[in-house]
């Protein structure tokens, strides 16, 4: 535990210098940032969106934004959480934008029961995030009963389960107080055993 | 502890977040609750899936496209924030579509407009036929002019203004003031200008005679005091009346003349009856609400029958005054303005 501080601590330092070093004209210390924590946002944009391309975008966004806001970041809290900030924000942009809620609207209408067999697949197909899970069914139930649940829901639920991030950790990406995050998450677990038993 | 408490720390009791006492209780819940037990071996077995979900990892050349989009922003992102985000001030797409659709308001509305159609709207005798009314309505006359065949007793009545601008007439009839508007204040630019015309007897040649009732027979004024409030007063007033002026009829049949017999109004209809003998007519009565009586008569009658008319009238009337004393030479028909006193 003491061992695992100390390199968090580390992995802080070297954050910061990186970012001084970039507020010092240094571009390629902050590609050494977007190499260390791309897989980590695109990860985290790829389970909060559920698609591939929107996840790629997004997580491009992000470091867009990182570029041009760095010179505001203040050394007080980890980079990494202001990462992950930014990130959930930018994710929430783009699950409420029009584009995102009407291509919803047009693959639920696709995967409707009433038209019978297999969903079409209007995505680009170029990387089929289904594969991922296709050695593993349970896996595959999960991540379609998280697909279901609400937007704040989902949010939480992959930040504490997924990223395995901390109460006070989700509390400052997100603004939530811990009380509430709290309940929410016993909900969001609540649904997704029942979205479960459905599957099943 | 409650169901609803314990799915709340059920997470921390897997994570062994939990102090030993709120542990011992989860615990204890969940060996006797069948609900949260199965909450609970659902948890374990969500986490253990959770744990080999499989990490996905970002495109190779993420950071090579995210430089090109540093490098060259996109134009369409860069005109947005051209447009919306000058010297930051946040003006989101709603607040300016809600600008233009005011403007468009405001075009097709032009609410701010002049109002220049209201003056163009008045027509030239409006102020004329507001002078009439006002005049009317402070004197407290009401006119009557002779062709409108109007019986006397109906025409004592004052037309009344209703709320709504509309004029009630003495039948009862309600006029809708602005129907027919301009054809109404070219009527009353015409009162007017005849009112004028009758005024001025310079222009007319007219002469002006000060009356004043002779006492009335003594049955006529008996039945007028007695049957004062009574409906029927005007009726037995004119039987009356056609009593005391059957001689003066007799005498003007006699002579081959027609008499004339009208109404209820004893006094002024043997005015009307002289006037229409000696082949004049009347030009305009005017009624005084406050005596009940009438104030003023025109009349209109050949010069020549001028000096009879003065001898007949001097039966029933007192002529106090005659303004001019000399008749005018000019016309041959001449107005006669009979000012009636107390």
């Amino acid at each position: 535990m003491h061992k695992e501080v100390n390199n968090i601590s580390q992995s802080q330092q070297e954050d910061y210098q990186l970012i001084k070093n970039f507020l010092a004209d240094d571009m390629h210390a902050f590609d050494r940032l977007v190499t260390k924590y791309k897989d980590i946002v695109f990860n985290l944009c790829f389970r909060i969106l559920g698609d591939f391309d929107d996840a790629d975008d997004c997580s491009q966004e992000t470091f867009i934004k990182v570029y041009n806001n760095l010179k505001k970041f203040r050394f007080q809290s980890s980079f990494l959480t202001w990462l992950y900030r930014i990130a959930v924000n930018t994710c929430r942009n783009r699950m409420s934008s029009l584009y995102n809620r009407m291509n919803k609207t047009f693959i639920r209408i696709g995967i409707s029961p009433d038209f019978g067999g297999d969903p079409p697949d209007i995505r680009d197909s170029s990387y089929d995030p289904g594969a991922l899970f296709e050695k593993n069914e349970q896996i595959k139930n999960i991540h379609a009963a998280i697909e279901l649940l609400p937007e704040n829901l989902k949010i939480l639920v992959i930040l504490r389960d997924f990223e395995g991030k901390s109460y006070d950790d989700i509390s400052t990406i997100t603004g939530i107080n811990l009380g509430t995050i709290k309940s929410r998450l016993a909900r969001a677990r609540q649904r997704l055993r029942e979205n479960l038993r459905g599957d099943r | 502890m409650k169901c609803k408490q314990v799915k709340i720390l059920l997470a921390d009791y897997l994570d062994n977040q939990l102090s030993a006492k709120d542990r011992a209780l989860v615990k204890e819940h969940c060996k006797h609750c069948s609900n949260c037990g199965e909450e609970l071996v659902f948890l374990k077995t969500y986490k253990k899936e959770i744990a080999s979900f499989p990490m996905v990892q970002a495109p190779a050349d993420f950071l090579a496209r995210l430089r090109k989009r540093i490098e060259k922003p996109a134009v369409g992102r860069t005109l947005i924030r051209v447009l919306f985000y000058p010297l930051r001030i946040k003006l989101p797409l709603e607040a300016a579509g809600v600008c233009a659709l005011a403007l468009i308001m405001v075009l097709i509305f032009n609410p701010f407009k002049p109002e220049t159609f209201e003056y163009k709207s008045r027509e030239p005798f409006s102020d004329v036929a507001q002078m009439h009314d006002k005049y009317a309505d402070s004197r407290g006359v009401t006119e009557h002019r002779s062709g409108t065949n109007m019986p006397p007793m109906a025409a004592k009545e004052p037309r009344t203004k209703l709320k709504d601008g509309s004029i009630r007439s003495p039948e009862g009839k309600v006029a809708a003031e602005d129907a027919d508007m301009l054809s109404g204040r070219k009527k009353a630019a015409t009162k007017e200008r005849d009112r004028k015309a009758d005024d001025t007897p310079a222009q007319t040649g007219a002469i002006t005679l000060y009356l004043a009732r002779n006492a009335a027979p003594e049955s006529e004024t008996q039945s007028r005091e007695s049957m004062a409030d009574d409906e029927q007063a005007g009726q037995v007033a004119s039987k009356e009346y056609d009593k005391a002026a059957q001689p003066m009829r007799e005498e003007m049949k006699g002579r081959g003349e027609k008499a004339y017999i009208h109404g209820h109004e004893p006094a002024v209809t043997i005015i009307e009856d002289i006037t229409y003998s000696l082949e004049g007519r009347i030009v305009r009565k005017v009624y005084d609400e406050k005596t009940k009586f009438y104030r003023l008569i025109i009349i209109e009658l050949p010069r020549k029958n001028y000096t009879a008319f003065i001898e007949t009238l001097a039966k029933t009337w007192t002529i106090r005054k005659q303004e001019p004393e000399k008749l005018p030479e000019k016309p041959e028909r001449m107005r006669v303005m009979l000012n009636i006193g107390p």
